[in-house]
């Protein structure tokens, strides 16, 4: 495994369980042992107090199981000797390859571009930054109002700390959720004095703590700290260099492997078929579930499509946003009773591909279910399946595609292949 | 020093101890302990780190939420009074626990 993250342990812990009885090596790049990252972008899981990140595993039971750990970072992949060289200068060889190289976030030039130090929260080294300027910070400016960026202003806020969220886009989270959805997310951050500015862009960063934030409207923003949370990119290029087909990610067939068959590649950096299209999927659900079926398809030898349903979850002030499911919709079912909770069923030609629920974990729990199953579901359906009694009605006005273009391909995000 | 005994469904125990505060879901799955998968990481979204908590044992800990009630709705092996999810379940100094692990988590 070419990767120390959720994806990469997760087949080395999987194969074992599988019985499988060939060596097992997990390359980590970063250095360390496999850590939880969800928690990085959320309060109170993190503080600068925090001494290390909260191992995925511990180093007893991978040297129990036989998992051999190397700190070493891959330089070059040798596919005709199935060779993998490594920054110490060693090489070592695999009958099997899984490339679980993750994403990095994008905005390493904003410093260059816009003047002023922002802040990217990719690693638990950059949490631990992050949260040390934040906990003697009096406002932060956050470019970009998806899941990072709307967590970390959340936990900002329990912090007591002002919060400016800048979003290009009309909406929040706007590649991940409905129009519902969004506007629910945005109700509660406003409900905690965050200061959503959508539809904006920033167009320079003047000062120094407080560093002055221009906006293109004119607005000037004071922050003491500036984090960027635009979205990240596949990191493709080792997989690129090694001749195998990269295109916003590395490209894999339904069973996740690459044009050459000894090499796998899962989890964010992984771009795989998904009906007519191919979709890049940033989570540490969508990276584990792919990392079971590779684990199952080596231990095994029992080659099979990889029929993960995606979901996906965020905390924000303890409200729970929670998806399952992915595709295309051109109607939206909203179910909500004003109780707090709500579900939003998305529908593309009367068939559900998507289950947003709000603070309705239940619903969730249920869609996932009937999603795996993979019966056809219709919007008149929902009252007998059991999720809480549909009242809205609410087709949205054209075909839309949850998150569209490649440039932009973040979480969930879905690009029609030609 | 807490200590947690996981018996399997088959009836096979296993133990472990931890020093810090952890809970149930974390011992398992940073320890190794099969049928506990934790899709989730703690967070009361899934519903696959059930486990069957004895009554008279649930005495240490919180009741059920009203989130980890609406998730145990949805297990893959039945629910039962026993039922609980184990990273809600946070184990520290001389507790001393047995759990009982479902047929299946998914």
């Amino acid at each position: 495994m070419v990767g120390g993250g959720h994806g990469g342990i997760e087949v080395a812990t999987w194969l074992r369980r599988q019985k499988y009885a060939g060596d097992v090596a997990l390359l980590c790049g970063e250095g360390v042992l496999p850590y939880q990252r969800p928690p990085l972008s959320k309060e109170a899981l993190i503080s600068p107090e925090s001494p290390a990140p909260l191992p995925l595993r511990q180093r007893a039971l991978l040297d129990r199981a036989g998992i051999e750990l190397v700190f070493s970072r891959v330089v070059a992949v040798d596919r005709t000797s199935h060779t993998v060289q490594l920054d110490d200068g060693s090489k070592r060889t695999y009958e099997h390859l899984v490339l679980a190289t993750g994403a990095t976030p994008r905005g390493e030039d904003l410093s260059g571009r816009l003047g002023g130090r922002w802040h990217r929260l990719h690693t638990f080294d950059d949490a631990q930054g992050l949260w040390a300027d934040i906990a003697s910070a009096n406002t932060v400016t956050v470019l970009g109002g998806g899941v990072i960026g709307l967590e970390v202003a959340a936990a900002a806020r329990g912090h007591g700390v002002a919060v400016d969220v800048v979003e290009a886009s009309e909406r929040a989270m706007a590649r991940m959720v409905s129009p519902a959805t969004s506007e629910r997310l945005a109700a509660v951050h406003l409900a905690h004095d965050v200061r959503l500015h959508f539809d904006s862009t920033i167009t320079t960063v003047r000062g120094d703590k407080p560093y002055v934030v221009h906006l293109a409207d004119g607005q000037r923003l004071n922050a003491d700290v500036l984090l960027a949370a635009i979205g990240s990119a596949p990191n493709d290029t080792l997989a690129r260099m090694s001749g195998l087909t990269v295109d916003g990610g590395i490209i894999v067939d339904s069973c996740l492997r690459t044009v050459d068959h000894s090499v796998y590649a899962i989890g964010d950096c992984a771009r795989f078929p998904a009906g007519n299209a191919t979709i890049r999927l940033e989570s540490v659900q969508n990276a584990v579930d792919q990392a079971r079926h590779v684990a199952n398809v080596i231990a095994t030898g029992n080659d099979h499509p990889c029929r993960a349903v995606p979901w996906f979850w965020s905390r924000q002030y303890g409200s729970m946003v929670q998806i399952a499911g992915y595709g295309d919709t051109d109607e939206d079912v909203v179910d909500d009773h004003g109780d707090g909770g709500f579900s939003v069923f998305a529908f593309d030609r009367e068939q559900i591909t998507i289950v947003e629920s709000f603070n309705r974990p239940s619903d969730h729990a249920l869609a996932r279910r009937l999603l795996r199953g993979g019966r056809p579901i219709a919007p008149r359906e929902l009252r007998d399946l059991g999720f809480y009694r549909p009242i809205g009605h609410a087709p949205t006005s054209q075909q839309t595609s949850r998150a569209a273009s490649r440039a932009g391909d973040r979480a969930f995000s879905v690009t029609a292949t030609e | 020093m807490a200590r947690v005994t996981f018996v399997h469904a088959d009836g096979v125990e296993e133990v472990c101890t931890v020093d810090d505060e952890e809970s149930i879901m974390e011992i398992a799955t940073t320890q190794g302990i099969d049928g506990i998968v934790a899709e989730c990481g703690g967070n009361m979204m899934c519903a696959t780190c059930h486990v069957y908590l004895a009554l008279v044992e649930q005495g240490p800990f919180p009741p059920v939420s009203v989130y980890e009630d609406a998730m145990l709705a949805e297990t893959a092996s039945p629910r039962t009074a026993e039922s609980r999810l184990s990273c809600q379940l946070i184990v520290h100094g001389d507790t001393d626990v047995r759990v009982r692990l479902p047929e299946s988590q998914l």
